[in-house]
């Protein structure tokens, strides 16, 4: 109920004003009703109305909840299966042979010699692999690893594939010169087998 | 900050001292039918718990609780919307509050106020619960001076209506 903090009786000079004297009477009986209703609810209280349930999150909060959790899911396992697939190389086939590029002819006598030269490309083995070999043959090497190289059938391999433009320019570089050739050559060729190793897998 | 539970408390506490407010309401923006005043007072209530959270204190609790009541008495057209179920309201305390509020002893304030327009009977129940001008500006959104013109319209269309009810 509204108190009654202001009177709102007319003034004295408008006691008789016919719309001041119906508003009294519509506010006597406002009072009057005003009055019964605070003693009904004195000798009845009425409960007071229970909210059943307090405002609740929006459907928008709770989905995007949702959304983060699956996204965090999916970056789990994304972690996961990242893991497993570096675990992967250690059970991965083992690179072969038949994996490569077939050689040219020329290659199944060197392949024969050297296995481990199936590997290379054969535009890169073909006409510095002789020098390379004569080099890493005065180079310290293990004589086991050595031994291949002093093979007669690759010394007359290496007759032939001198005769080759790049080998006689190879043959005109001094001895230092070739080493450094050799071990640049080796390591491009190990990068490209790397390459390729990779794509195979 | 406060908890839930007590913001609760404090939203029941209030909505306690005003319930004869809610009530006056209902009676004078229905045809006083049980029914139609359940569902009117239903909808004060879910509109004042709506906007429970965005009350400051900056006026006073029964300005406010009038404010959004007259609101929702006004705009009380049924609309199919989910609101909160308010539970635990004693239906027949409601019916003998209503009954006590619309004795025949009160008949010609009710007929009177119920021939007046939606704004105007907001406006009048307002000046004879004695509100002040400045909070009834509050309210309604209207000036002042405005506020003051229309009551003394409202006075002369009562006037006029009283007495064609005489004749």
């Amino acid at each position: 109920m509204k108190n009654n903090n202001q009177p709102h009786t007319p003034p004295a000079g408008r006691q008789n004003d016919p719309a001041d004297a119906l508003m009294q009477e519509l506010r006597q009986l406002w009072d009057q009703r005003d009055a019964r209703l605070a003693s009904a609810m004195e000798e009845e209280p009425m409960p007071a109305p229970q909210p059943a349930m307090a405002p609740a999150p929006s459907r928008k909060a709770g989905s995007r909840r949702w959304r983060y959790r699956a996204a965090a899911a999916a970056v789990l396992l994304a972690g996961v299966a990242a893991w497993l697939a570096l675990r992967q190389p250690a059970s991965a086939p083992v690179l072969t042979a038949r994996h490569l590029p077939a050689p040219e002819p020329q290659q199944p006598l060197q392949a024969a010699h050297q296995p481990e030269a199936t590997a290379r490309p054969a535009d890169r083995t073909a006409a510095p692999a002789a020098q390379r070999k004569a080099v890493a043959a005065q180079d310290e090497v293990p004589a086991a690893d050595a031994a291949p190289v002093q093979d007669a059938e690759t010394v007359n391999l290496t007759d032939v594939i001198t005769k080759t433009p790049a080998d006689e320019l190879f043959a005109t570089l001094d001895e230092a010169d070739q080493q450094t050739y050799v071990r640049c050559n080796n390591l491009c060729d190990a990068r490209e087998i790397w390459t390729r190793t990779k794509t195979l897998l | 900050m406060k908890s839930d539970n007590t913001r609760q408390n404090e939203f029941v506490e209030i909505l306690l001292q005003c319930r004869g407010t809610l009530l006056k309401v209902c009676l004078h923006f229905t045809r006083r039918g049980h029914d139609e005043m359940w569902d009117l007072y239903q909808d004060i209530v879910a509109a004042l718990w709506e906007s429970w959270p965005g009350f400051r204190g900056e006026s006073k609790p029964g300005t406010w609780v009038t404010g959004v009541a007259l609101k929702v008495a006004a705009t009380h057209h049924r609309r199919a919307r989910r609101r909160p179920d308010f539970e635990a309201l004693d239906a027949a305390a409601f019916d003998r509050l209503a009954d006590e509020a619309s004795d025949p002893v009160f008949e010609r304030l009710y007929q009177l106020i119920d021939r007046l327009g939606i704004d105007d009977r907001a406006l009048i129940f307002l000046y004879l619960d004695r509100f002040t001008v400045k909070e009834m500006a509050d309210i309604t959104g209207l000036s002042e001076s405005n506020i003051k013109q229309r009551i003394h319209r409202i006075k002369l269309k009562l006037i006029t209506l009283s007495q064609h009810e005489k004749q």
